[in-house]
Parts: C-alpha cells; structure tokens; sequence
C-alpha cells in the first residue's frame, strides 16, 4: 500500500518536473531573445557606461573625469547632494559609478587621503586647498584638481 | 571581442584541465573507464581549487591571476605524474543505451540547446543591475586593476558591502585577467559557463545513484525556470550560489544514498558548499544546514563507518570557511543589516516578531511563484513524499533535514534584519530563494529514481 503512493507520488514528483520544463522552457527562451534583441545593437561605448546611465549619471562627465586621472590616483570627489530617484540621492548614484567606472583610481575615504579633487558641479575653490594642476570642463563647474601637498 | 573570449574560454579550459588533474592525482578518475564519468564535474572542481585559495591570498594583496597560476600548475603537475602512472585500457565499450539513458540524454540534449540559445544573450547585455555592478563587479574590478590596494579598499566600505566574500568577485578577476581588460558585458560568457558546469557536474554527481531520466527532468526543471537564466544574465550572486549550493547538496546526499569509498563525492561536497561559503553570506548558511544534514543522515546501522569520513567531511568545511569568518571578526567587516547575536536572544525575537508573518508571506508567495520557478515546490514536496514512502531514509532525512534549516535560517535572518520588510523583502526575496530551489530540486532525483549498486544505466 505505502509502495503503491510513494510509487504515485515519484510519478507526479517527475510529471511535475516534466510540465515545469515543458511549460518553462518557451518562455525562458522567449526572456533569453528578448534580452538579445533588447542589447544587441548596443555599441562598446554604450556598454560600457550602461550600468551609470540608466541611473541616469551622466556618463561623459565620467569618461572627461577618467581622462585626466591616472593609475594609483586616489580621488575625492566634490558634489552638492540632492534628490535624485526613489532609492537613492545624487551623491550616492555618483560615488557609486565612479567606484566602478574610474578604476584603477580608486576613490578616498576623506579628502585628507585624496591625491586629486574630481568637482562634480561645485567650485573646488571652496575646499581652500592649493592644487598643483587643474583642468576645468567649458565653462562648466567641472574640475579636476590635483592636490598639492608638502611645502 | 573575439581575442578576449579565445581568452576567457582558455581560462575555462584551464578550470577543466585541473579539476581533471587533481581527479587523477587524488585518485579517483583513474584507468577504469567506469571513473571517467565523474570528469562531468571536473570544470567545476577546477575552478572551486583554483578560486577559494586566490580569493583569500588575494586579501593579503596577491593577485588572483598569479595565485591561481601557480596553483593551478602545482595540480597540473600532480595530476600529470600520477597519469603517466595509468595504463591506457583503450576506448570502453558502448553499449546499446536502455530507454531509461535515452530519454535522460534527450532531456540533457534539450537543457543544453537552451543554454546554447541564451548565450548568445549573455554575450551582450551589459551590466545594468545595481548590486551586480556596485557591488560584485566593482570588487572584481578593484581585484584585477589594482590588487595591491584591493585588501584596504574592500575594508573601506566604499567598494560593496565589506563583509561580502571574494569568490565572486574572484572568478570575474581572474576572467578579466584572461580577457586582458575590464569588460562587463564579456564576462557574461563566464555566467553562462557556470550553468555549463552545473548541469555536467549534477549528471556526475547523480551519475549511477539515480535514473538518468530523473537527472534529466530535475535538471531541466532548474535550467528552464525562467527566473534561473534571467537573474544569471544580470550576473547578481545568487544562481551562481544556488549552482554551488546544489552541487554540494547533491554530492552530500549521493553519498549518503551510497557511500563511495574513495570519497569522491564527500570532496565534492566540501569543495562546492566551501565555494557557497564564499560566494555570499547566506552561502554559509546553507553549507551549515547541509553539514548538519549530512551527519544527521548518517545516523543508523553503519553509523560507525559512515559517521568518521561525514565528520572529516564537516571538519575541511568549516577549516575552508573558517579563515573568513576570522578575517571578518579581525577587522570587524559586519553588516549594519542584522547582528546575528540577535537570533538567539528569545527577548529581541519577541519584539519584533510582528516581522514574522510577512516575512512568511512573502517568501512562500516568491516561492509558489510558478510562472518564475515553474512546479519545482510541488515536485519538491511530492519527492519527500516520495522518499519517505519508500522508507528511502537516509536520503529523505538529508533533504528535510536541510530544507528545514535552510528555509528556518533563512526566515531567521529577514526576522532578526533591521531593514524595513517592505522594502528588504520586494528587493531580496526572489533572489534569495533561489538555493532553496535549486537545493531542493537537485535531491528529487535521488528521492524517486535512486538506482541499487550495479543497476545498468546504459
């Protein structure tokens, strides 16, 4: 008698496997080309910064940022904190990118360790540092500064 | 992008190369073409050796691509000495396959065409989703860019949650390395690669203790539930985890369906539960309840000779995970999302046991889910029904014993957070889940289908 439903229920334990493969199986394939075709045309560039501009952080702020940092820079970066989405504010969406996107360089914890100040809309002038080098967007208030330290 | 996927399929079949390696030095893929099966979960095996070891060296400011290298030739050497050892037996005979092989091969034919379809849709969609890239990428960015800043850097709390473990992070450095630059997009052929080497490593696993049609369908089941491919493809952790998860949880309970006596599946079972360990936090969790599990199975007639290897077993566990945990409490890398302490104290649990009921909800509602998990909880809970009626012990006391401290630690840990439910919950829950599914699904094969010793397969 116990041999006979357990016998039943591995029957439907493999019935049951069977019917989520055959049921699951169009669909995972119909999720797999929707995301194909959803990427495919995507050029490097936009691969690349994807992950910052659906935030949306503007990503060629990003990449005039990369060009003037170097490998073992540690940056600080300036930015006036704001609203930005439902989850996160404006300075946690750009720190967050940058992390990702600026490395090698590798951010600071504080100003005090920082090599070089990344202004993100804000004047550097206003941290009263003495900067050895300073490279400004337009006339944007875009910056990157390198700090000057010892005498 | 063709130079960096030629670079990345070499480290792939690196992996292989030295789980196979270390099978024939340790001696358990030798000249007996009846071994040769187990090679199913040599890739797998290979990079769970080569990806534990650099993950903690790589704390210490060595890079990940070195440590593996050298390590990974140290295994190559071995394995290479004891097969000059082998005498060839030439090629084993094929036989005509019984029906039961036949239709296992066409399911596992099937499963492989999804996989090959979806890959095409791994290769290019970029990173996109929050904590696979502020979290997992930018650690394995920092690990491959700049190793020697890395330890200081990932205790900073700036790159991802500080006491998140490197195995992932690790396995996407060393694929960086191989592709010789940073490419998000790209190492989505690594995560397809791991769904590869799950569904080769469960048919080794499973290979002669259950009916190659079960094997199959369970492992169809997995690979087609829609939510499997999709959170893959957004290269969050929890799928790789839940592969992990389930290879160990499946070599745990073949081998307490049947002891192998070289302890083949026991180190299976250490090596992919330790690569869980370090994949996520809740990765231990699941590793404890399956070590618990897996002693608790053993209990019976042959407790005497089952009890010494399943302990030993238990005991390079935690020896695995233990440096971790050690590291984490040196530095003091805690999440500010719960204290564990809090799960023991019956006052804080009463408090805030008004958490309790959505939690429930919400995860029984993510796991009946069907149109994201198709009817893997019902065939899980039909296969212990299964087990238990045909006084299948041991197997069935392995599976309820681990779904009960899988699924209990689980709610313990949304019961002592102290996030919101709400938002903790939405945002986790689907995900989180997905070891318990892939952990369960993996026994059912054992649990309605075991074949006796000798049973013939093909």
């Amino acid at each position: 008698m116990l041999r006979s439903a357990g016998l039943i229920a591995a029957l439907a334990t493999a019935v049951m496997l069977g019917y989520s493969g055959y049921k699951d199986l169009p669909l995972s394939w119909q999720v797999m080309r929707a995301e194909h075709s959803q990427y495919a045309g995507y050029t490097s560039l936009q691969r690349e910064q994807a992950f910052g501009a659906q935030l949306p952080v503007a990503m060629d702020i990003m990449a005039w940022y990369r060009q003037h940092l170097r490998p073992g820079d540690r940056y600080y970066i300036q930015i006036q904190n704001g609203a930005f989405g439902r989850f996160i504010d404006k300075e946690t969406a750009v720190r967050s990118v940058a992390r990702l996107y600026l490395l090698p360089a590798i951010e600071a914890k504080s100003l005090r360790d920082a090599t070089v100040v990344l202004s993100w809309e804000t004047d550097p002038s206003t941290l009263h540092l003495r900067y050895s080098e300073q490279d400004r967007s337009g006339v944007q208030l875009l910056f990157v500064s390198r700090i000057a330290r010892g005498a | 992008m063709a130079l960096e996927l030629s670079g990345l399929i070499v480290v792939n079949i690196a992996y292989a190369l030295v789980g196979a390696a270390a099978f024939v030095g340790a001696g358990w893929v030798t000249d007996d073409p009846s071994t040769w099966r187990r090679l199913g979960a040599a890739y797998l095996f290979g990079l769970v050796l080569l990806v534990v070891p650099a993950s903690y060296l790589a704390l210490l400011g060595i890079p990940v691509g070195l440590s593996a290298a050298l390590i990974g030739v140290a295994v190559l050497g071995f394995g290479g000495w004891r097969v000059r050892r082998l005498v060839w037996p030439g090629l084993p005979k094929i036989r005509r396959p019984t029906l039961d092989a036949a239709a296992g091969a066409g399911l596992g034919v099937v499963t492989l065409i999804l996989l090959v379809y979806a890959t095409r849709a791994f290769l290019v969609r970029p990173l996109i989703d929050w904590d696979s890239w502020a979290i997992w990428a930018v650690k394995a960015r920092l690990l491959y860019e700049d190793h020697s800043a890395a330890p200081v850097a990932l205790r900073s709390g700036l790159y991802g949650q500080t006491p998140y473990p490197l195995g992932l992070p690790t396995i996407q450095a060393l694929g960086f390395g191989a592709m010789g630059r940073f490419d998000g997009t790209l190492i989505g052929a690594q995560f397809i690669g791991l769904a590869y080497g799950f569904a080769a490593a469960l048919w080794s696993l499973l290979d002669r203790r259950a009916r190659p049609t079960a094997i199959g369908l369970a492992l169809l089941a997995i690979l087609a539930a829609p939510q499997v491919l999709y959170q893959l493809i957004t290269h969050y952790a929890d799928v790789p985890l839940g592969f992990f998860v389930g290879l160990g949880v499946a070599a745990g309970a073949a081998w307490t369906s049947r002891v192998d006596h070289d302890h083949w599946l026991l180190a299976c079972f250490v090596a992919f539960l330790a690569m869980a360990g370090l994949t996520k936090s809740e990765g231990l969790l699941f590793a404890a309840a399956a070590a618990v599990a897996l002693v608790i199975a053993q209990i019976g007639p042959d407790w005497r000779s089952r009890a010494r290897p399943a302990l030993i077993a238990v005991g390079a566990l935690a020896a695995t995970l233990l440096p971790w945990r050690i590291y984490c409490s040196a530095y003091g890398l805690t999440t500010p999302d719960y204290d564990l302490g809090n799960a023991l104290r019956p006052g804080y649990l009463h408090t805030h046991s008004g958490r309790l009921h959505p939690v429930l909800h919400e995860l029984w509602h993510q796991l009946e889910t069907t149109q994201n998990w198709g009817w893997l909880v019902l065939a899980t809970g039909l296969g212990l029904l299964a087990g238990l009626l045909h006084r299948r012990w041991r197997v069935s006391v392995f599976a309820s014993v681990w779904l009960a401290l899988a699924s209990g630690g689980l709610i313990l840990t949304y019961w002592i957070s102290t996030l919101p439910t709400e938002n903790n919950l939405t945002n986790s829950s689907f995900r989180t889940i997905v070891s318990l599914l892939i952990g369960a699904a993996v026994l059912l094969p054992l649990l309605i289908a075991p074949l006796e010793q000798g049973s013939r397969t093909q």
